[in-house]
């Protein structure tokens, strides 16, 4: 056998077995496809190819084919083949060795991308053109793609950075997830990790974007790999340790991205999160952070806390599945004569101002509202006149006079405090190498944040011996295992008097003494917070006594796509966060109905589910009406002539907000032969407002209580278009039926104990941000809301009776001062009325029925 | 290890007989299970539980769930391996212990009538060797009835040591 033909059956075995070819340079099904004559005469193809046709010039291979046309194949093929063995052979010029490169390529996943920095499977999924196309993707990159500057896997593996650890087969090894390597608050914090586990374990380093630390964390890593779509890259990196991978921390909550290749993979993780969900948008990246990981690590209780809702919603078992293990420990240390003597002429020097006996005030982090830069420079005002010896620094970047959110209005208050003036007492400095000599000469530090988890500065500052005074509420530290800690002094939130006169109290700094510097390396580091975090973790892991298995009811995608491919991820999603009894999709009816019949809960009385049924029947229909808010209209006529029920409605209102709009419905209605009033009023209160205005001041305030009524919407979902299509199909359909059937919704909002029907959601969606104002609409209810709404009509498209809406209008009165657009996407007064629908039918002593549908598409 | 089903119903029993066993007990806690929430919850105290919310494709495969996703729990794959469908008499648990003891790479399956498993025992040296994971973790999702026996052959074939003929 050639050195070729060895190759070749080498990386068929290992890689492509089902490949039943025994020569890189005959394909048979090539050479069937080009000469159809032969199977039509019984020749054997591949006789004829060694006995006639290889000397006639016939082509054997794509390879043949392509390389007549294309002179610079070769050279292409050699610059994306990446084996050492194929590049060897394709350097010394062994014939054929091109040849055998681009057959191997053409074969196909997972072969190309082992050989070469090409893969089919990558190209497809990121072009989906081509696929549309019918193309061959190996050509189509090899011919067109590579002059188009189209991506290959060279895309991704040159941010595949070598690390300075060589990988031991023998240790453990961790992947390491960080949003960036800025030298930022968390990237700091993941640095540390790595550093930490460096000696213990093999440490893969993955991060959606590179930064300054970059280097730094090559250093302490065997590899370190940056990718924004890592799901879907991280298979084609080809660092052996990727193999390996036995668990994983994600480092920040930013780094949720990371949870999807995680799952998919089966590798366990903790989440080690610093951030307040005050402002973690998009609420989904704590929401795939709490549903997914092994366990939750928090810095610090305050911010944990602020997670409550967030657990609540999702059913998190706060006690058994999150753990605080502070980041590092807070001492206050001190500054040695010396040092502090320099640092203070250094600091004198760079803000031109003699320092001698003065109190120095330092702030320091990326100028914005939430670190309080602007608080900052109000206390400093402050203390202008009553004391004029207190100079406040701060240090950081981000000061911009043409930034209107911030810097423009910072700006102006920092030249009305006469900031960086001569014998002004406020200046400012950009970030710079002098940082730590700033920290030293200080004599405290106003940590002015409004949020802050817990800022490297003040470990910065305290180091130096500098106290910190900080507002309660507002960070981090005020977890029992700082808040007493000598050199904190917290003060009432956003108190700028207090702020004041605290710092007016802190005594000026007093250089170390030899005494005080023995005392400082006589105290020892308890264990490193990666082995606090990997220890829990696996206690985490080893603690699992219940593990749920098996696809549920309802294939309902959370992190993956809908297609076949994901089909057994899609499993694994749901059975990761089922067996830790998180809930985001419900596994059957019967659990849902379960949780129903579990609760006591008055909002859950007479709440159930049905299976979906329709009928082609119309006669004796009960009378009804039906609501149709029509803010947008492009889909209306194909919604009036695609169900049979429009035909049957005694009255259609249809609310809009534009007399032009109102006049487009009329000529829709028109056409379709149909009948409506058409009512303009202004865009407030979404498609639910208008509708309960029909009753409290419209044409339906006479209804009697019993009067049934459907309203629905023409909602659409901006950016989500597609999938709101089908979500909105789903709800239509279940409450509606088809063109030529009726929903049994319609027969059911007719009994005398029901007053409400709409869909069975197969996801289990809770109060989320509405919760926050469930206080003040509880002193209305007949007893306290549930921790779980369990269903309610997600999406607002229902039937109900006009006794419930005039329910629904009781809880918010004539006077009701209801938000105007634009409004936030989640926790407004609306999404709250939502979820309130069947507490105003369980109030008028009816039921709320759910129909199941599970063959509709949800998404 | 001792895996079980919910159709075991031994597994209510307060001293059952297979709890000299060693490893851990797990169930397998099959959709149709009719046990109360109540006995769930005794249950519990003893075994793992691996509730399925969907009927596998056959014991074997969620035998195969339990190898994959179960390999945190204490102990596991340190011992012995004894799979049953249903309680298993004293005697014939003895024996498949002593077996198991004294033949580490001892394999014994037995079927039902409808050719679904009924048991299978295996040694402790099956269970360590590093391929034991690796076969179940390829081996296909929804196996049949149909495909265990040849999958446990295939099981007999790589993973028993066999002696070296002179």
């Amino acid at each position: 056998m050639t050195r070729l033909q060895t190759l070749w059956a080498r990386f068929l075995a290992d890689f492509s077995p089902d490949t039943a070819r025994p020569d890189y340079d005959f394909d048979l099904a090539f050479y069937g496809a080009q000469y159809p004559d032969l199977a039509l005469h019984g020749i054997n193809p591949a006789h004829h190819y060694a006995n006639h046709g290889k000397a006639e010039g016939r082509l054997g291979t794509l390879y043949q084919q392509v390389v007549q046309n294309s002179p610079d194949l070769d050279a292409r093929i050699a610059k994306l083949t990446i084996d050492p063995d194929l590049s060897a052979a394709i350097a010394e010029e062994v014939p054929g060795a091109c040849e055998l490169a681009f057959e191997l390529m053409a074969l196909g996943s997972p072969l190309d991308g082992k050989i070469s920095d090409f893969s089919c499977a990558y190209y497809l999924e990121i072009y989906p053109d081509i696929a549309k196309a019918g193309l061959n993707p190996l050509l189509h990159f090899i011919q067109h793609g590579i002059s188009e500057g189209r991506r290959s896997l060279l895309d991704i593996r040159k941010n595949e950075y070598a690390g300075g650890q060589v990988f031991d087969p023998d240790k453990p090894t961790c992947m390491i997830c960080v949003h960036d390597c800025s030298k930022s608050g968390a990237p700091v914090v993941g640095l540390d990790l790595v550093r930490e586990a460096a000696d213990s374990h093999n440490i893969v380093v993955m991060a959606l974007r590179g930064g300054v630390l970059l280097e730094q964390f090559r250093a302490a890593a065997c590899v370190v790999m940056i990718s924004e779509r890592p799901a879907e890259d991280m298979v084609y990196f080809a660092h052996p340790a990727l193999k390996k991978i036995d668990f994983a921390i994600l480092n920040s909550v930013e780094c949720f991205l990371f949870t999807k290749a995680l799952v998919s993979l089966d590798i366990p993780f903790a989440s080690y999160l610093h951030e307040y969900t005050e402002y973690t948008f998009p609420a989904y990246k704590s929401i795939f952070t709490a549903l997914f990981s092994d366990l939750l690590v928090f810095s610090s209780n305050p911010v944990r806390e602020t997670w409550g809702h967030t657990f609540d919603d999702l059913n998190f078992d706060v006690a058994r599945d999150s753990i605080i293990i502070p980041q590092r420990s807070l001492r206050l240390g001190s500054v040695p004569a010396t040092m502090h003597q320099s640092a203070r002429a250094r600091l004198a020097q760079l803000i031109g101002r003699d320092l001698d006996g003065k109190r120095v005030v330092i702030g320091a982090g990326h100028v914005q509202w939430r670190k309080g830069t602007d608080l900052f420079v109000m206390t400093a005002q402050v203390l202008q006149q009553p004391d004029p010896d207190t100079i406040f620094v701060w240090i950081g970047d981000g000061l911009n006079h043409e930034d209107v959110y911030f810097g423009v209005w910072l700006d102006k208050h920092m030249r009305e405090a006469g900031a960086n003036k001569p014998h002004s007492n406020l200046y400012f400095l950009p970030a710079g190498p002098y940082y730590h000599d700033v920290c030293r000469a200080a004599d405290v530090m106003f940590l002015s944040s409004r949020l802050d988890p817990l800022p490297n500065v003040v470990f910065d500052a305290m180091h130096f011996g500098t106290p910190v005074v900080l507002f309660q509420g507002a960070t981090g530290f005020d977890d029992e295992t700082y808040c007493d800690q000598p050199g904190l002094v917290s003060v009432a939130y956003g108190n700028l008097q207090a702020a004041a006169q605290a710092l007016h109290s802190v005594p000026l700094k007093q250089p170390a003494t030899p005494e005080d510097a023995s005392k400082e390396a006589d105290k020892g580091e308890g264990p490193s917070v990666f082995a606090q975090i990997t220890q829990a973790l696996f206690d985490r892991l080893r603690a699992q006594r219940h593990f749920v298995a098996g696809a549920g009811e309802y294939d309902t995608p959370v992190l993956f796509g809908i297609t076949d491919d994901d089909a057994q991820n899609r499993i694994r999603e749901r059975e990761k966060m089922w067996s830790y009894n998180r809930r985001l999709v419900w596994s059957s009816r019967a659990a849902a109905q379960a949780e129903i019949d579990a609760s006591d809960n008055w909002y859950h009385h007479g709440m159930n589910i049905r299976p979906y049924s329709s009928t082609a029947k119309y006669a004796d229909l009960p009378d009804f009406s039906v609501h149709i808010h029509a803010y947008y209209i492009d889909d209306l006529e194909k919604d009036l002539n695609n169900y049979a029920l429009y035909q049957h409605a005694k009255r259609i209102i249809v609310t809009t907000d534009s007399l032009e709009k109102g006049q487009e419905i009329s000529a829709i209605f028109e056409t379709v032969g149909l009948q409506a009033d058409i009512i303009t009023g202004s865009n407030t209160g979404r498609d639910i407002l208008p509708f309960l205005k029909l009753f409290s001041e419209g044409p339906a305030q006479d209804d009697p209580a019993d009067a049934l009524w459907c309203h629905v919407h023409q909602k659409k979902s901006v950016g989500t278009a597609a999938d709101g299509d089908v979500w909105r199909t789903f709800l239509m359909n279940i409450l509606l039926g088809s063109k030529d059937t009726l929903s049994c919704a319609l027969d059911m909002i007719a009994a005398a104990d029901i007053g409400l029907v709409s869909p069975f959601d197969p996801y289990q969606i809770s109060w989320n941000a509405s919760r926050r104002l469930l206080d003040e609409f509880e002193p209305q209810m007949p007893g306290a809301f549930p921790k779980q709404p369990i269903l309610f009509p997600v999406g607002n498209m229902f039937w109900t009776k006009a006794g419930v809406v005039a329910q629904m209008n009781a809880f918010f009165g004539n006077e009701y001062p209801w938000p105007n657009e634009p409004i936030a996407n989640d926790g407004t007064v609306f999404h709250l009325i939502e979820r309130l629908w069947p507490a105003a039918a369980a109030m008028t002593s009816l039921q709320a029925v759910f129909l199941d549908k599970p063959d509709q598409r949800r998404t | 290890m001792f895996i079980t089903t919910s159709n075991n119903k031994d597994i209510l029993a307060r001293f059952p007989n297979f709890r000299t066993w060693p490893g851990p007990f797990i169930l397998l806690l099959l959709p149709d299970h009719g046990l109360t929430d109540k006995e769930i919850s005794k249950v519990e105290k003893r075994f793992v539980i691996f509730k399925f919310v969907t009927l596998p494709s056959c014991h074997f495969s969620a035998v195969r769930h339990v190898m994959i996703h179960g390999r945190f729990i204490p102990d596991y794959l340190q011992t012995p391996m004894l799979f049953a469908d249903k309680a298993i008499a004293s005697s014939v648990l003895k024996d498949l212990a002593a077996m198991t003891r004294e033949q580490p790479f001892a394999v014994k399956d037995g079927y039902f009538s409808d050719g679904s498993l009924e048991h299978l025992a295996l040694g402790s040296e099956i269970v360590k060797n590093p391929l034991f994971a690796v076969f179940f973790r390829n081996l296909m999702p929804d196996i049949e009835d149909e495909h265990v026996e040849d999958a446990i052959e295939t099981i007999r074939h790589h993973l028993v040591l066999k002696e070296i003929p002179e």
